[in-house]
Order: C-alpha cells, then sequence, then structure tokens
C-alpha cells in the first residue's frame, strides 16, 4: 500500500510537470492546440524540492533530487535529501532503490499494480491523451497555470486539487501544490529545467 | 325439475360459456404467476437442515464480481466504478467488503481483543531499542515521501510496525493462498484481476434478488472504462442463469409441442368441433398452475415445464372421449359417456396415482410437479367427461370399421417374442454398468458458456478455495454461545479452527484484553516512548501526537478514533442464524479430521458431503418409489385383470422403457441426472397404460377403443415429452429423454411383444370393479349425472296400460342371420312403447322408450343378451325418437341398423 500511495503522487507530480512544461512552452498557451504537439517532447530534465506540511509536524519535511525522462517510457526520480531512495521506470520494467549506509538496496515492483499505473498514467500525460487525462482530472486554466481537480471525489481521494504556476521567465514549471483534504499540502519546486536536452549515459542507471 | 344431464345439454351453450369464463379467470390469474426458479427445490428435504446451512453459509450468501484490466489500474478503476455503483444503490442493499486502510486500522484497533501468545511472540522482536531506532528512522523516511500524506495515519497509530502481525493472521481468511491485498482491494499477484465481495440482505438464490443483482451489474458493465471486464459469480448468477435457460426453454418447448400438437390434430381430427381438443392444454395448465401456486404459494420454472408433458397427457382423454363418440351408435351421448367413464377414470387413476407417489419424494419441486400433473389430469378428465360430451357429436362420421387385431400386421410368434424381452431386460441390466449416473448438483445447473467459462476464471483465480473445502458449523443458543461453542472446538483443534481466534466470544475478548495490558508493562511502555520522543525531536514532530497510541498500549483501546465498527466482521460474519440458533461457520479443508468436544452440537457440511447424502438421499427415495409403485400396480392390475400372468404383461412396456432408456444411455453418453432417476417412476406408471390397453384391446370389447384413439393419444404423450428433449436446461432434458425413450419403447413392447404372449388366450373381459374401487370419487360425482338416457331393467308395467295412444304401428325383420321378430310399437305423449315378439309370436322384449327419462324395460325374455336388447332399444330410440338417424339407413323398405359399420338388424314396417 506504501508503494501505491507513493507511485500515484510521484506519478501525479510528474504527469502535472509535463503538462505544464509544454503548456508554456507554446506561444500558443491553449492547451487544446498544443496536445498533440506534446508529444514530440524527447527528453526533460529538472531538479525539484519538496516541502511537505503535516499536521503532525511542526516544521515542513523537506526533500530535494532530480529526474529525467526520455521518451518513450524511460523515467528515474531520484530523492537525494535526506534519504537517497528513488524510482526508475524502463519500459514496462519498474524498480525501486534506496541507499542503506552506502550499500543500495534495490527491488523489483514491475508486478505491483501501483507500478503499472503509474506508468499508465505517465504514458497518458506525456502523450496528451486528452481523454484519458481527463477521465482522472477536471482541468482548468489559472492565473499563470493550471489547476487539475480529481475527478474521483470518494473518501479514499486524499487530494483537493493541484495548482501549477509557470515560469514568468522562461518555459518550464515554477512550481506546483498539491493540497490535501485533511488541510496538509505539497509544495514543489522545480529548477533547472531542460527540454529536450541530451541526457547522461547513465541517466537511467541505478 | 329433475337435474340429469339431458336437462343440462339443453343449456349447453350457458353451461359451456360458464365453463369457458371460468377457465379465462383461472387463465388470467395464472398469466399474472411470477415463477420461481430456486435451486434449493430440486434438493431432498430430508436434508433441509445441511442444505439451510450450506445456502445460508457466509460465503454462499456473497456474490464475487472479477474485474479484470489490461493493466492494474484499469482493473482498480474498474472495481472502484463497481463499487461505487452498487454502494449507492440502494434498492439492491448490497455492502462491498473491502480491505483497504480504513480496514486495516480498524482490524488493529481491535487487535488487544485477539491478542495471543503467538501475536506476544511476533510483537517483542520489535520492542527493542534497535529495532524501535531502525522504525524511527523508516517512519520519517516515509514522512519525506510523497505518500507521508497517507501515511502518517499508520504511523500515528503503530509507530512500532505491529500491523504487519496482526495482518498476517488474516492470512487464516485467505483459504486458497492464492490472492493478496493491495490498495484495499483483493486482487491476483499481477494485479490485472480484483476481486470484489459484496454482501446481500437478500437470498440471492430467490430470482426476483438475482435478478436485480444481475441487472445492476449489467447495467455498471456499460460504464467501465475501455479493456476492462467483468464478470460476478455466486448463488444469484446461477439462479439467473439458471432462469434464462428454462424460459428459454419453455418457450422453446412450448413452441415445438405446439407445433406438434397442431400437426397432429390436423391430421387425426379436422373437425371444427375437435377445437375443443385444442382447449385442453391450456385450460389444463391453466387451472393446475393456480393449484399449485395456491397450494405451494409459489411455482418454479421446471414445474411449468412439466406443462408439455401435461398437454400430452391431458388431450388423451378428450381424443378418447372425441373418437368414442364418434364410434358410437348410441342416440343418447350419454350413455356412450357413462361407457367411457371406467376406462378413462381408471386410466386417469393410474397416472394420478402415479404422479401422487412422487409427493412422497422428499423433493420439494418433486411435490410441485405431483399436484401440478395430478391435478391438471383430474381437470383434463373432468373436460372429457362434462364437457366434451357437450360439444362433440355422436353423428355424421364415418369412422373406419374397428379391427379386433392388434392393429399391425407385422407379429412375432411367443418364442421370438420371449427372446426380444430377454434380450432387453439383459441388455437393460448390462447398461446399467455403463450408464454415466451424475447426481451432483451441479449437474441440476445449466447455464450458458459464458458462465461455464467465468467459472473456470474464478476457479483459477480464487484456488479453487470454495469448492474444495468444508464448512464446520458448531452452533449455539445465542450469538456469544456460538462464539463459546467454537472456541471450545478451536482448543481442540487449533492447527484447524484459525477462525476462532479472529472472531473471539465476550468472555475471550476481555481476556485477551487483560493479557494486553499485562504484556504492555511501564517498562515496555517507556522504552517506546524514549525512542518516539528522539524521532519527534529530530523531525519536528509534535509528541503529543502519539498520545493516543501511548493510551492504547495501556488499556487496549484506541481513544478518539472515527473508526469504531468491527470492519472485520463487516468483511466476514461467521455467524449464521439458523432456525432461532446461531451456528459458527468454520471453514476447513475437505476430509480434515476434527476433534468433537462434548457438550457442542456441530455437523460438517461440503459440497462432496451434502453430495454424498443428497445422492443416497435421493437413491433411497428412487428404490422406495419403485418398488411401492410396481407392487402396488402388479396387486392392482392382478386384482383387476383377475390373472397374475396378465397383471405381469401389463408391466412389460415399462419395464421394457427402462431397460431401452438405459441401453440408449449407455451407448449415446447421455448422463442420467437425479431428475433422470425421478422419471423412471413416472415412465413406469404411463407405461403401464398402454400394456392395459393392449390387454384391454386383446382380451375384451373394443367398440369404443378405435386404434385411431390411441395412435393419437400415444403421440400426442410422445411430442410431451419429446419436445422437452429440445431443452438445453439438463433437469427438463433428461426428464423428457427417459420418458421419450421409455414410452417409445413402452409402445412398441406394448403393440409387438404382448399380442404373441396372449395368443390364443381365452378372451374374457376384465372385470370393472378394480376401476370402480379406483374411481369411487369421480363415480361418485358421475353417477347423478350419468342417470340420464338409461336403461331401467325390471321396471313394473303400469296398471294403466298404454297412454294416450297417438299411433300403432307393426314390424317384422331380422336381428343378425337368425332371429326374426315382429314388433309393436305404440307412440303417446310421454314416448314409444314398443313390444317384440318371435315369429312364434313369444314375447321377447317389452319396453317403454321415454322422450325425456331413459327407457323403462317392463320384460326380457332370459336368453336375450344384454347387448341385443340395447341395440334394439337405441334402434327405436333413433328411429322414433331423433331427428337425425344416423345408423339408420332404408335400403329397399327395408329399415337397416348400423353399428361400427356392419347392420346389426333390420324391420320392415307392416
Amino acid at each position: 500500500m506504501e508503494t501505491i500511495k507513493k507511485l500515484s503522487f510521484f506519478t501525479a507530480v510528474v504527469c502535472a510537470f509535463f503538462l505544464i512544461s509544454y503548456a508554456f512552452a507554446q506561444e500558443n498557451s491553449g492547451l487544446e492546440a498544443d496536445f498533440e504537439k506534446f508529444t514530440k517532447v524527447k527528453t526533460i530534465y529538472s531538479s525539484f524540492e519538496m516541502e511537505k506540511y503535516l499536521a503532525i509536524a511542526e516544521q515542513p519535511f523537506v526533500s530535494k533530487g532530480e529526474f529525467y525522462f526520455k521518451a518513450p517510457d524511460s523515467l528515474k526520480w531520484k530523492y537525494s535529501v535526506p534519504f537517497q531512495y528513488g524510482f526508475l521506470i524502463d519500459g514496462k520494467k519498474i524498480l525501486s532503490w534506496q541507499d542503506e549506509n552506502g550499500k543500495k538496496e534495490v527491488k523489483d515492483i514491475s508486478a505491483r499494480p501501483a507500478a503499472s499505473a503509474a506508468l499508465k498514467q505517465l504514458y497518458v500525460f506525456i502523450t496528451m491523451d486528452k481523454e484519458q487525462m481527463s477521465k482522472a482530472y477536471r482541468i482548468e486554466k489559472s492565473d499563470g497555470g493550471i489547476i487539475l481537480y480529481p475527478k474521483d471525489d470518494s473518501k479514499t481521494q486524499a487530494i483537493t486539487n493541484i495548482t501549477i504556476a509557470f515560469s514568468k521567465t522562461s518555459a518550464s514549471v515554477e512550481r506546483v501544490v498539491i493540497s490535501e483534504k485533511n488541510g496538509g499540502k505539497t509544495v514543489i519546486i522545480f529548477s533547472g529545467t531542460k527540454i529536450d536536452a541530451e541526457l547522461p549515459e547513465n541517466a537511467f542507471e541505478i | 325439475m329433475k337435474f340429469d344431464l339431458n336437462t343440462l345439454y339443453k343449456y349447453r351453450k350457458v353451461y359451456i360459456a360458464f365453463l369457458v369464463a371460468a377457465f379465462l379467470v383461472c387463465g388470467f390469474l395464472f398469466s399474472k404467476i411470477r415463477l420461481r426458479q430456486d435451486i434449493s427445490e430440486m434438493l431432498p428435504s430430508a436434508l433441509a437442515k445441511e442444505i439451510k446451512l450450506f445456502s445460508n453459509s457466509p460465503l454462499s450468501s456473497k456474490t464475487f464480481i472479477t474485474v479484470e484490466g489490461t493493466s492494474p489500474d484499469s482493473a482498480r478503476e474498474g472495481a472502484r466504478i463497481i463499487t461505487e455503483f452498487f454502494s449507492e444503490n440502494e434498492d439492491l442493499n448490497m455492502r462491498v467488503s473491502k480491505t483497504d486502510a480504513d480496514f486495516i486500522l480498524s482490524y488493529y484497533y481491535k487487535a488487544p481483543q485477539i491478542w495471543n501468545e503467538n501475536f506476544q511472540k511476533e510483537i517483542e522482536p520489535l520492542i527493542t531499542k534497535d529495532a524501535l531506532s531502525l522504525k524511527m528512522t523508516e517512519n520519517a523516511r516515509n514522512l519525506y515521501s510523497p505518500a507521508g500524506i497517507f501515511m502518517q495515519n499508520f504511523i500515528l497509530a503503530d509507530p512500532v510496525g505491529m500491523i504487519p502481525v496482526f495482518a498476517d493472521a488474516l492470512k487464516n481468511l485467505n483459504v486458497s493462498g492464492s490472492l493478496s491485498v493491495r490498495d484495499g482491494f483483493i486482487s491476483s499477484e499481477d494485479g490485472k484481476t480484483v476481486l470484489l465481495i459484496f454482501d446481500s440482505s437478500e437470498n440471492s438464490l430467490n430470482l426476483n434478488s438475482a435478478a436485480k443483482i444481475d441487472a445492476a451489474f449489467k447495467e455498471v458493465l456499460q460504464n467501465l472504462p475501455q479493456g476492462v471486464t467483468a464478470f460476478y459469480a455466486g448463488a444469484a448468477r446461477y439462479t439467473v442463469e439458471n432462469n434464462a435457460v428454462i424460459t428459454s426453454d419453455l418457450k422453446k418447448i412450448f413452441l415445438i409441442s405446439s407445433v406438434l400438437m397442431l400437426l397432429l390434430f390436423a391430421f387425426f381430427f379436422r373437425e371444427k368441433k375437435a377445437l375443443l381438443i385444442y382447449a385442453v392444454p391450456p385450460a389444463v395448465i391453466a387451472v393446475s398452475g393456480m393449484v399449485t401456486y395456491k397450494i405451494f404459494g409459489e411455482i418454479s420454472g421446471i414445474t411449468l415445464g412439466f406443462g408439455a408433458v401435461l398437454m400430452g397427457l391431458c388431450i388423451d382423454y378428450a381424443a378418447y372421449m372425441y373418437f368414442a363418440l364418434r364410434a358410437s351408435k348410441e342416440e343418447n351421448r350419454f350413455l356412450s359417456v357413462k361407457k367411457m367413464f371406467a376406462p378413462l377414470a381408471v386410466s386417469a387413476a393410474t397416472s394420478i396415482l402415479t404422479f401422487a407417489l412422487l409427493f412422497f419424494s422428499g423433493i420439494g419441486i418433486f411435490r410441485q410437479i405431483a399436484l401440478f400433473c395430478a391435478s391438471g389430469l383430474a381437470v383434463a378428465l373432468f373436460i372429457a367427461l362434462c364437457a366434451a360430451p357437450f360439444v362433440f357429436d355422436c353423428k355424421n362420421t364415418k369412422l373406419p370399421p374397428a379391427k379386433k387385431n392388434s392393429g399391425t400386421k407385422f407379429k412375432f410368434n411367443r418364442a421370438a417374442a420371449f427372446i426380444i424381452t430377454a434380450v432387453i431386460f439383459a441388455a437393460g441390466i448390462v447398461s446399467v454398468k455403463y450408464v454415466n449416473f451424475n447426481v451432483s448438483l451441479e449437474a441440476l445447473n445449466t447455464g450458458s458458456k459464458q458462465l461455464e467459462t467465468d467459472l473456470q476464471k474464478f476457479r483459477a483465480f480464487t484456488g479453487d478455495a470454495y469448492s474444495d473445502n468444508a464448512f464446520l458449523f458448531v452452533f449455539g443458543n445465542s450469538y456469544e454461545e456460538a462464539l463459546e461453542n467454537n472456541e471450545k472446538f478451536a482448543a481442540e483443534n487449533p492447527e484447524t479452527l484459525k477462525f476462532a481466534g479472529l472472531f473471539p466470544s465476550e468472555k475471550m475478548r476481555l481476556r485477551n484484553i487483560e493479557k494486553w495490558k499485562n504484556f504492555w508493562t511501564a517498562d515496555k511502555i517507556n522504552l517506546i516512548k524514549n525512542e518516539i520522543n528522539v524521532f519527534c525531536k529530530t523531525y519536528s514532530v509534535k509528541p503529543e501526537s502519539f498520545n493516543a497510541f501511548y493510551s492504547f498500549l495501556e488499556t487496549g483501546i484506541f481513544p478518539e478514533t472515527q473508526i469504531s465498527e468491527n470492519a472485520l466482521l463487516k468483511a466476514y460474519d461467521p455467524i449464521i442464524e439458523f432456525d432461532g440458533k446461531y451456528a459458527f461457520a468454520n471453514i476447513i479443508k475437505e476430509g480434515t479430521n476434527i476433534n468433537f468436544p462434548e457438550g457442542a452440537e456441530s455437523i460438517v457440511i461440503s459440497n462432496k458431503t451434502l453430495r454424498d447424502k443428497i445422492t443416497v438421499s435421493v437413491l433411497s427415495a428412487f428404490v422406495k418409489i419403485m418398488i411401492v409403485l410396481l407392487v402396488c400396480s402388479f396387486l392392482a392390475l392382478s386384482i383387476m385383470l383377475k390373472d397374475f400372468k396378465l397383471a405381469i404383461l401389463a408391466l412389460l412396456p415399462p419395464l421394457c422403457g427402462i431397460c431401452c432408456g438405459f441401453i440408449i444411455s449407455a451407448v449415446s453418453g447421455i448422463e442420467y441426472n437425479l431428475f433422470g432417476l425421478f422419471s423412471m417412476p413416472l415412465l413406469a406408471g404411463l407405461g403401464i397404460d398402454y400394456g392395459i390397453f393392449m390387454i384391454y384391446r386383446i382380451c375384451a370389447s373394443t367398440e369404443l377403443h378405435p386404434i385411431t384413439a390411441v395412435i393419437a393419444a400415444a403421440l400426442s404423450t410422445l411430442i410431451g415429452f419429446g419436445s422437452l428433449m429440445a431443452a438445453r436446461h439438463n433437469v427438463l432434458f433428461i426428464m423428457g429423454f427417459t420418458v421419450f425413450t421409455g414410452i417409445s419403447a413402452a409402445i412398441m413392447a406394448s403393440i409387438f411383444l404382448i399380442p404373441p404372449f396372449l395368443k390364443d388366450y381365452k378372451k374374457k373381459n376384465p372385470v370393472k370393479s378394480i376401476a370402480f374401487v379406483l374411481c369411487f370419487l369421480f363415480a361418485f360425482l358421475y353417477s347423478g349425472c350419468a342417470s340420464s338416457g338409461k336403461i331401467r331393467y325390471n321396471v313394473q308395467e303400469p296398471e294403466t296400460g298404454f297412454a294416450q295412444k297417438d299411433k300403432t304401428l307393426m314390424f317384422y325383420g331380422a336381428y343378425g342371420s337368425d332371429l326374426y321378430f315382429r314388433v309393436i310399437s305404440v307412440t303417446d305423449s310421454e314416448g314409444v312403447r314398443i313390444v317384440i315378439m318371435n315369429d312364434l309370436g313369444v314375447k321377447l322384449q317389452d319396453m317403454k322408450i321415454k322422450k325425456e327419462d331413459g327407457t323403462d324395460m317392463y320384460f326380457v325374455i332370459t336368453f336375450m343378451p344384454k347387448n341385443a336388447v340395447e341395440e334394439f332399444e337405441r334402434f327405436f330410440r333413433q328411429y322414433f325418437m331423433e331427428e337425425e338417424k344416423e345408423n339408420i339407413k332404408v335400403i329397399n323398405e327395408r329399415i337397416y341398423f348400423y353399428k361400427d359399420g356392419s347392420p346389426v338388424l333390420w324391420v320392415k314396417k307392416v
């Protein structure tokens, strides 16, 4: 269950990032017209800082990391501070790892439902499959970005909405805020985003 | 006014209209009946307890929905849509058993109540300083991760990591071991298949409830995402599928049998008034359906399927009456009816008695069929005796002359007949060894191919967990007592009955909480507090967030939680209520040895044991019925026929029929189920009729039993049963197969095997005494009606002599070829006085044929045969009283009276 929750959240963040990166990159800000062009993105690199505000904590939990994406289906999401762990999606193969006292513990989680769920959602957002995306979220424009509202409003749905703000100076995402029903929130700030840049050869190695 | 049938005949239009109206009312009410298709009806009532327990077991009441997706998330999405749909549909009142985060937390909060030494051993290693330190680091990592939002509730409730230990005990519920729980759903290892388990407050064996579930499921299928499929299993699916097959079969059976019946009627009847025969089946089915529904409060589709059989049987009587009236030369139609009463009543009585025997079978549906068919036959007999004579005519009909032979030119000699009979019996006995008897409950179910495919998938998915296991029911007078008694069993069988630990009694719960509190000493709690405080300080977590957890350890009760219900009990309540008692349902492996403690009632039931018990029960009932039927039939036939040999011969056709059924089944591989066995008494009872008919035909008068009538009746019976063979439903098919093959063979045996054994047999009239015993009730009802048109013998000649004379005539003539006679007739206002003398002037007969009240016979000479007396009476009645003289022809001034196409007597007016 833990893995599922992680991947769901992680997928939402990544999807939001892709969505906004491409949306802002286009001079024509109309999302409808740009869905098709989005599929032309080959690679993405970005650093992130994640702040988690929980009711039980007096201060936010802050973590940092980076991610790599390469079309059609390679992705590495890597935390470096305060713990070193992450996920690697390579085709249908999905791995998770964590560094413990210099030892890397790797698990194949391909057979886990959540892993494949993440892959499919990721694919949907990368290809800007509006039909599939619209099944999960209602998309609205907002000042300087968009807001995604989950269509599943059941008791088990933890997310209220996802607010995405675009950079005013470059074609990239500046900030993602995931608001939760219990009052908590997660803020992700992206920096150093590169679209279609050449990625390191070991970008998708653990 | 004195009531008789002739009087009623005057008002026949009103009478027939009344009958038609009555049948129409029954037909209307019958159309409002909703069929019930409950498989439990097909099972022996002697096993009611086991069947009721089994059908109400916690698993049986569940509906299993299997969702398959191209990926785990699509499967889960489909599962979510279905869950929401069913949960929001209040009409269905179905509850889904979810194993989500709330379920796990709810179960964990009740953990002190199930606390035991095994948990203690597992938990102790978790509360060392090192283990706690590692766990706190893991908690921190979880809080930093994206899933931290979701994990914080678990971390606050269980910072030590005890939940996996308690969750492990839930594996005892996963009897197959092939399932896992992911994201709150029970799913396959690859996640592409999700199993949803729903509880329904209604019994889904009931067609109405099952139909609702089925309709809802079909509706939700439309809402599933592309690539996601789903199917459901459980009692509701069986019920709906069975009903669909039976409904389809009923249409098919009624269509086929109706078409064939129409052809039959078109070939044999072709007369406007014979349309009454067309009306008999629906009238009979409407009335018998209503009677059955009123008595049982419901009617099964299987019972109604027997309507086709009833159609075949019930027109027999009307057809016999039709042909009898056509063959009859009586001027008064009711005299012919009177003659037909005994054979029709005997035939109906034997068939009704045969069906009545099924009433004692101990299987609910057989009792329905027994009442349905018995009442239907009674109605059919009523129509034949009390309605048909008011419609059918005795006149203007030319029938082929009756033959006194057996009706076939091909004849075996006695030796050949004996050899053939011996071969059939020997082959039948040998065939029994090769016949495939499948007495399982599954053999009674018939569903679509899709159902079979779905069930195969379901079994593969669940590891066939629910077929290979058994239930151990432990009883108690109250819910708590059942739990306590089950704990006694669990103490004796700790490795087998693991459910008991998850569902403790109140006493056990209190004891376990005490043990929990004893386990969590102050030292242990302080150690945990210290580690948590370090964690809080390191990661700026509020220390008071864990106060509820500390209280939980100290008291065994988790304070201030929104989750108060016992989700485990909601998901699986092992206690079922049964006849005011309670039973704890343990799932155990089939064949497990159980130690039974004293003082607690229990029973082990599985598919296999239930199947075995049903088999024994059904076979026992079958053997009893067959023995009673054959013995009773033999005794009755022996009395009726006054001859043991004839009685044995009468039993020959049904026995040949049963043997031939076995032979064909062995050769063709057709499988016999429970209903195939129970069709055999039917076959025996019906097949005897043909033997009796043939014996009557050879040994007694046949004037009112033309072979045409028998052929038409036999064909109608065969059509009735044969049409059942078009059914897909195993029950309907096997009944059709058994009786069709059996009756066909019985007819052949009657025609070809009985006559050789009766060759040179001295003809004698089988007594009718038994007929009147069997038909006492009918005779009583009919006695008043049959008085019209009768001949009263030895009536005192009135002293007043002749009444007002209108006309006097004289005749001479001859009866047969050698009895010459003279006749004086005097007509007056009441009728005609007839005095018959021989050519020497000796008085032979003196009678008064009355217009409205039969005939008074004042004198009959001693040697005069009764049939001759009656033929004289019939001739003069027709000659003087009736406008249409159908049996009288005038040739060369001679007035001929014909019977069966041959002249009986002639007279010439002087």
